[in-house]
């Protein structure tokens, strides 16, 4: 009898105890530092688009201190996935952390978040999400990142360039994490108070090769050759002429010179070409196809910019005019849209 | 009593099952959370490894060599490709055909060090492509219809343990940037009707001429039939093709034929580097030089003029025909801005945006250096299509001789005319 009460005894303490371990992992929502680490470094290797956010809060290497425990949007990162196409975005949010006012531990730690979202979506932490990452129980949290190299002189460590760093302290514990952002490039940066570097505005000079200003210069890389989408992307299937009518507009300015949608000259399958005219003076509107510049029934080449000096004539087609050229013999004439044409 | 201990028991038993079920369901949940970070980790680890491979093929790709061939296969993948001495090593930099040669011999493994490891192994996977298997496959905008995929680049297929991606390489070795100031086109410098600039663009232009290599390439995408010409070799520039088909091959390359003015720019040796603003440009006829004269100028106007050898590095002309093997995909003279092959080798035909009349850049080996088409600026016409001297009005000026080697391969009166291309970023 006794013996049978003693088992008894045993056997629901042993269970008690295995299920106290078991709801251990109730205790703490948020992932283990390295898993979260882990994940992130896969799910945002192959970035090709990132909008830094909030950017005060970058490459200082003093933590986020302020406003307390408020979610605070630091990056979106626009990632690739198979066959060339965008797969999601992901937004990173910092919870900051509370602190009474002579404590120099925190009362209520911060998080780290990471949410993923479709591609077109916006970063919201209200919103909905596909998936979320959420790192508990952090403070001292830094965040860097540049095109070009920087020096967290406090925390005697060189960042990178193009590569993504957070560090932070849980229990006790510093950690330093970097997530090399391998498809990215100057271009591909956008910068919350800075205006995007665009590629004509980086320094090429003699000899420059096409290579792009990144952790690779030759190549990129996508998650797998097939796509999930099956939407064709490209444009102008055949040969459009221009004098037909029927040549696809792939970049157009509007008089006030605004872009009248978002380019899409990347996707022209057979390339692209510039035009002088059009309704703005600055910028010019581009088509897809073969450029055939001066000849008969084309587009005039462009000039340049020096040669707009060289103007007296008032009037945007006689301006643009003077931009341009045509083959000998042939005049130039301004079309409907503005456009210099050669006829 | 004996009821009350039945009642006992069945009400532990009751309590026990579901906290029993719960703290398996907790157990399971924790043990599959543990298993799942604990592939995340190796995944992350895996993709670190590939990316370091990434980082040696990029190498190889750019360099056109590497330290994982042994010289011995190094000079193999040479003999596949037909580079031999004629051939200048930078026709291996950004080639497909080396990239598969160098994959082969090393059965797609490559070994690297990651600082403080041990030696660990990648592997590129075949892809296959029409029922056979290829390291690598070209991916162009011409043949994939998704957002991002780029004009043209060679796709490796990488895997290392749990992970996998795709490597795209794109030609960044054999385009350059025309430096942004203002140009004119045509020799003289007088014509101001003539001055453009390229401030705010950012034109590249093919440093070399297109190859049969790039031309079969493009055939194989498209599907279509070609074979180079007998007695030839890939990296020989390519000839033989309409100006439609010059332009079809640029724009499956996202480019357009390289145009007259352009490449007056890109050969005319500015007479002030410095000043990007000059409002009078003048001009010399020759790319290694600012001054008029030069060894082509003494071979036209003194009668004593001995050709050397050595001239045959700055222009390849008919004279060099016997005296010198004729070197593809010569880097041996550049022009200022860094295009090759601006004097001599081939003719190369151009777009002509100015005066469609003058088309083609005629200094070539079938040209003594005494011949006045050695010189920038001097074009003649192409009608686009065909080949026969007799048919082209070239009859006066290409005096073939049917002993030149070179045209022993072709009938003599056929005249081989290259080309290459250009393009603007943005």
């Amino acid at each position: 009898m006794y013996e049978e009460i003693k088992m008894r005894v045993f056997l629901l303490f042993t269970m008690i105890i295995f299920n106290f371990y078991s709801c251990d992992f109730l205790k703490e929502k948020g992932l283990m530092t390295n898993v979260f680490e882990a994940k992130k470094y896969g799910d945002w290797v192959f970035t090709h688009r990132l909008a830094i956010l909030n950017q005060h809060y970058f490459n200082k290497d003093e933590p986020i201190l302020r406003p307390y425990l408020t979610w605070q949007l630091l990056a979106k990162f626009r990632v690739l996935g198979g066959g060339g196409d965008e797969a999601y975005s992901e937004c990173l949010f910092y919870k900051v952390p509370y602190f009474d006012k002579k404590g120099k531990k925190p009362k209520v730690f911060g998080q780290i978040l990471s949410k993923r979202i479709s591609k077109n979506d916006k970063c919201s932490i209200e919103g909905d999400s596909i998936k979320k990452d959420l790192l508990t129980g952090v403070e001292d949290f830094k965040v860097f990142f540049s095109h070009k190299k920087v020096l967290a002189k406090k925390s005697k460590r060189e960042i990178q360039p193009f590569v993504f760093t957070m560090s932070y302290s849980k229990e006790g514990k510093t950690y330093w994490s970097s997530f090399p952002l391998v498809n990215l490039n100057v271009d591909g940066i956008k910068w919350g108070k800075e205006k995007k570097i665009r590629f004509s505005q980086r320094k090429l000079g003699r000899y420059s090769s096409t290579e792009r200003e990144g952790l690779f210069k030759a190549g990129y890389f996508w998650s797998d050759l097939e796509r999930e989408d099956n939407e064709d992307f490209r444009v102008d299937l055949g040969h459009q002429k221009y004098i037909d009518g029927k040549a696809i507009r792939c970049e157009a300015w509007s008089k006030d010179c605004k872009k009248k949608q978002q380019s899409f000259c990347q996707n022209c399958r057979w390339g692209w070409y510039e035009v002088v005219g059009g309704k703005c003076e600055k910028f010019h509107d581009k088509f897809c196809g073969q450029d055939n510049c001066g000849i008969r029934g084309w587009p005039a080449c462009p000039k340049g910019l020096q040669q707009e000096k060289l103007s007296y004539l008032k009037g945007h087609c006689q301006k643009s005019k003077e931009k341009a050229f045509c083959q000998e013999g042939l005049e130039k004439v301004c079309d409907g849209d503005g456009v210099v044409i050669c006829l | 009593m004996k009821n009350f201990k039945i009642k006992l028991n069945f009400f532990l038993f009751l309590c026990l099952i579901p906290t029993f079920l719960m703290g398996f369901y907790f157990w399971f949940n924790k043990y599959s959370n543990e298993l799942e970070g604990k592939n995340w980790i190796e995944k992350s680890n895996d993709l670190k490894n590939l990316i370091k491979t990434s980082e040696i093929i990029e190498k190889a790709w750019l360099e056109g060599q590497t330290d994982q061939l042994s010289k011995e296969e190094f000079v193999e993948c040479k003999k596949e490709l037909v580079a031999n001495d004629n051939v200048d090593l930078s026709y291996l930099r950004c080639n497909p055909d080396f990239m598969k040669c160098f994959l082969k011999k090393l059965k797609g493994k490559i070994k690297y060090k990651r600082r403080g490891g041990a030696y660990k192994v990648s592997s590129v996977v075949p892809i296959e492509i029409g029922g056979r298997k290829h390291f690598g496959q070209v991916i162009t905008r011409w043949s994939h219809k998704g957002k991002y995929v780029p004009n043209y680049s060679f796709a490796l297929k990488l895997t290392s343990g749990k992970a996998n991606l795709v490597f795209l390489m794109q030609n960044s070795c054999n385009e350059v940037f025309l430096p942004q100031r203002n140009y004119s086109y045509g020799g003289l410098s007088r014509i101001t009707k003539n001055y453009w600039d390229n401030f705010n663009q950012s034109i590249f232009i093919d440093k070399f001429q297109v190859t049969f290599r790039d031309i079969s390439e493009w055939k194989k995408v498209l599907r279509l039939p070609f074979e180079i010409p007998n007695k030839f070799i890939p990296s020989d520039s390519a000839f033989g093709l309409t100006i439609g088909e010059m332009k079809d091959y640029c724009s499956f390359k996202g480019k357009q034929l390289l145009q007259t003015h352009i490449w007056d720019a890109a050969t005319y040796i500015p007479q002030d580097i410095r000043n990007k603003r000059k409002k009078i440009i003048r001009k010399g006829p020759y790319p290694w030089t600012k001054k008029r004269v030069s060894f082509l100028w003494k071979a036209k106007n003194n009668t004593d003029f001995k050709f050397k050898k050595k001239y045959c590095k700055k222009v390849f002309t008919k004279d060099c025909l016997s005296l010198i093997p004729f070197k593809r995909h010569s880097i041996s003279s550049s022009s200022w801005s860094g295009v090759f092959q601006v004097l001599g080798g081939y003719p190369e035909a151009m777009k002509n945006p100015f005066n469609d009349g003058l088309n083609l850049k005629l200094s070539s080996f079938y040209f003594s250096a005494s011949s006045s088409w050695h010189a920038l600026g001097k074009r003649s016409y192409w009608n686009g299509f065909s080949f026969d001297t007799n048919r082209l009005g070239l009859k006066e000026e290409l005096k073939f001789e049917k002993k030149l080697k070179v045209l022993e391969k072709l009938p003599s009166s056929e005249v081989r005319i290259s080309f290459r291309c250009m393009r603007k970023l943005k």
